[in-house]
């Protein structure tokens, strides 16, 4: 029971890391630490994403063909892996942020109802 | 499509790329864990304190990069292995289980796939001709139902091919010549076919090319052409290719050879192929093989063709018998008689032997399954994933369906041989291509597979999350089975009793259809006799048919003699409206013979030539058909 709870949490959290990520690499080409500072900065300090969740979350979005890992130089010129949006993962971003947008949007109204 | 092909390559790349993938996945980490000690640094810790602060919060990294690096490495293969390995130790522990289960798989589809292969081959497909299904034969069937084609003349042919539901028709005769101008002279089968008969076949030749209408133009006499059958080119000639365009002598009378034809045409089981003659008289006539329009039926061509055949039964008075029926039939129709309810016996027993394998493997995985609850119970309990089980039950049952696949399809292939050798030699056209028929092949090992699958999953949704604790906790390793586990194995073992009744049934009734069939009266005794065809010439001169009568008579004198021998008796076999007219003369000699003596009769086979000696009733028990001397005079009289 407490499994399959835990379950359903991580796919929710899962899920909004996605697409933070692929926020955040939509601009410009990022590296995993260049991508947690982002999200944790626009954020205010209220997102804190771990490592344990970024890389996995990292390495499955390219799998999945969204984003696209390419090895290149730091600004401290050490070799690192920058990763950015794929056309497919640009649609995927929309769609995925339509979505979020309606969804926050109702939870709201049920929260905000007086 | 480009982001699947994306999707591919990273996922190829990460697979055969891995320690490289591994060593860029450590890079990106460390990088990430110095510019956290950077951080740490900035925010005013010392060097070992920024440090230790950047590897808590970075939490396992072992645990890390294993999550990362399962998915696109080995990991599963690796698993796949461990499956594998754990399946064969299961079953090993077990061998009655695991035999029992392969070899009830194996002999199921091993026996459909070759029983059905046989009939695929033998009755539903033997034909390597265009549109087989639509050649026919005219048959007229007395009051017995005993059946005969009836030969027809050059005119009524042409009459017949008027009709509309006819598409073509083709003449057909034969005759047995001798090849001369070589050293030794040798007896060959001539089919002889209207110029169309290849065309109206519609199999290429081998080699070369077959004669067409322009070499036998209506009332002229045909070109002296031949084409050659695959069986006569490599025995006679060894399988030459330059025969084309060379003459072979028949009969003193030189040949063209235009083609050699593949092996799978036997049409007649001839030798030779000529154009046939057709004579414009009353008296001469032809076998006529037809082929109907398409989407004609056989009922409607029969309605068709009735009226015309009365006509031409009224201009040869006495020609067909009383009251005749006539049928339009198929060319596979005899074979179907003769063969067909023998076989399909044997592929319902067959068919039933592997719903039978299935139906065993299926309780014996399922009792298997509740034998091992408790074993699921602990795995699950130390933490197997439920997904992890089913895919180890997965591999095992899979082993068994393969293994049970594998060893059938040896089977088949094996078995296919063996019965084929012992069907009787003319119970399925020689054109017939046996072998094992892939569709039915991937039919009964998907039923197989899917079956072990079904059934070995069975324990696996029910037990892939068992209520541990209840498990755990009852004594004993075995426990019962749900209600509704127990409900599916009853009716499980219910329907194999059923089906192997069914099974023992059917076995009880084609054995009692051998039997039938082993003691039907004959109307003689087949015992201790020995019958020798002999075929009889039609190209021969007045004289030389004497002096092959006295040859005859000098033959039976010698093998009278022949210790251990009765007289022999002679008698012509063909029917008087035979589909070839190839007219062989049967020599009967009761056999108390040793091999070797029997081999010297034989022999006598080789010299091609006919006999002629009245055959009288009795003395081998021939009671049924006797050959009358009229029916004997006509057979060696010239076609």
């Amino acid at each position: 029971m407490q499994n399959a709870g835990m379950g359903k949490a991580t796919d929710f959290v899962q899920g909004t890391l996605d697409l933070l990520i692929l926020k955040t690499v939509s601009l410009e080409p990022r590296h995993g630490w260049a991508i947690a500072k982002r999200i944790q900065q626009i954020s205010g300090d209220v997102l804190q994403v771990q490592q344990g969740s970024l890389y996995p979350a990292l390495y499955r979005l390219e799998r999945q063909g969204w984003i696209k890992g390419r090895w290149g130089e730091s600004d401290t010129g050490r070799q690192t892996k920058f990763y950015s949006l794929t056309a497919a993962g640009r649609k995927h971003l929309e769609r995925e942020a339509e979505n979020w947008k309606r969804l926050s949007g109702a939870i709201n109204l049920v929260i905000e109802e007086t | 499509m480009l982001r699947a092909f994306e999707k591919l390559r990273v996922w190829l790349w990460m697979l055969f790329h891995h320690r490289r993938a591994t060593e860029r996945l450590n890079a990106e980490l460390e990088f990430h864990l110095e510019r956290q000690i950077e951080e740490n640094l900035a925010s005013g810790m010392s060097r070992e304190e920024a440090k230790h602060a950047a590897m808590r919060s970075f939490g396992n990294a072992t645990v890390l990069r294993e999550q990362i690096t399962e998915e696109w490495s080995w990991t599963w293969f690796e698993n796949l292995l461990q499956d594998v390995r754990y399946a064969l130790r299961q079953l090993r522990k077990s061998p009655g289980f695991a035999s029992t289960a392969i070899l009830s798989l194996a002999l199921g589809i091993g026996a459909t796939v070759a029983v059905f292969s046989i009939i695929y081959a033998a009755l539903l497909n033997p034909w390597p001709y265009a549109g087989a299904d639509r050649i026919c034969f005219v048959n007229l069937l007395d009051k017995a139902e005993n059946y005969f084609v009836p030969g027809l003349t050059g005119r009524q042919m042409r009459v017949l091919q008027q009709a509309h539901a006819i598409e073509d028709l083709v003449g057909l005769d034969g005759s047995n010549l001798m090849v001369t101008g070589s050293d030794a002279p040798e007896g060959v089968e001539v089919a002889e076919l209207t110029g169309n008969g290849f065309q109206f076949l519609g199999v290429p030749a081998m080699l070369g090319r077959y004669f067409v209408p322009s070499d036998a133009p209506d009332g002229h006499d045909p070109q002296p052409v031949v084409v050659l059958s695959y069986k006569f080119w490599q025995r006679h000639y060894g399988g030459d290719p330059s025969v084309i365009g060379k003459t072979i002598q028949l009969q003193h009378k030189n040949y063209n050879i235009l083609g050699v034809l593949p092996p799978r045409f036997t049409w007649g089981d001839a030798d030779v192929y000529r154009p046939l003659r057709v004579l414009q008289s009353q008296t001469n006539r032809y076998t006529t093989m037809l082929k109907l329009r398409q989407g004609v039926s056989a009922a409607a061509a029969e309605a068709e063709l009735a009226p015309l055949y009365q006509q031409f039964d009224k201009e040869t008075p006495n020609g067909y018998p009383k009251g005749y029926k006539l049928r339009v039939r198929n060319i596979s129709y005899t074979y179907i008689q003769k063969l067909g309810p023998t076989l399909y016996l044997l592929f319902g027993a067959v068919a039933l032997l592997l719903a039978i394998g299935c139906g065993n493997v299926s309780i014996l995985l399922l009792a298997r399954g509740m034998a091992r609850h408790h074993e699921f119970a602990v795995r699950s309990a130390v933490g197997a994933s439920g997904s992890r089980i089913v895919r180890q039950l997965l591999t095992e049952s899979l082993i068994l369906a393969l293994s049970g696949a594998g060893l059938g399809l040896l089977l088949a292939y094996q078995s296919v041989g063996l019965i084929v050798a012992r069907l009787p030699e003319y119970s399925f056209p020689h054109e017939a291509d046996f072998h094992v028929n892939p569709p039915v092949l991937l039919f009964c090992i998907g039923t197989a597979v899917l079956t072990s699958i079904l059934f070995g999953l069975f324990p696996a949704l029910q037990f892939a999350r068992p209520e541990i604790s209840q498990v755990m906790q009852s004594s004993s390793p075995k426990v019962p089975g749900s209600a509704r586990g127990r409900q599916l194995h009853t009716a499980l073992i219910a329907g194999q009793i059923a089906l192997t009744l069914l099974l023992l049934t059917a076995a009880g009734a084609a054995s009692e259809g051998f039997l039938r069939l082993m003691h039907t009266p004959l109307g003689y005794d087949p015992s201790h006799v020995i019958s020798v065809g002999i075929p009889i010439l039609s190209d021969i001169t007045e004289a030389t048919r004497v002096k092959q009568a006295e040859y005859f008579e000098q033959l039976r004198q010698k093998v009278a003699t022949m210790p251990g021998c009765v007289p022999p008796r002679f008698r012509p076999t063909a029917r008087r409206h035979g589909v070839a007219g190839i007219c062989p003369l049967r020599l009967w000699a009761r056999r108390l013979l040793s091999s070797r003596r029997r081999a010297s009769i034989l022999s006598a086979r080789s010299i091609s030539a006919s006999c002629i000696s009245p055959l009288s009733r009795g003395g081998f028990g021939i009671t049924r058909r006797p050959c009358t001397e009229r029916h004997w005079r006509w057979s060696i009289s010239p076609l």
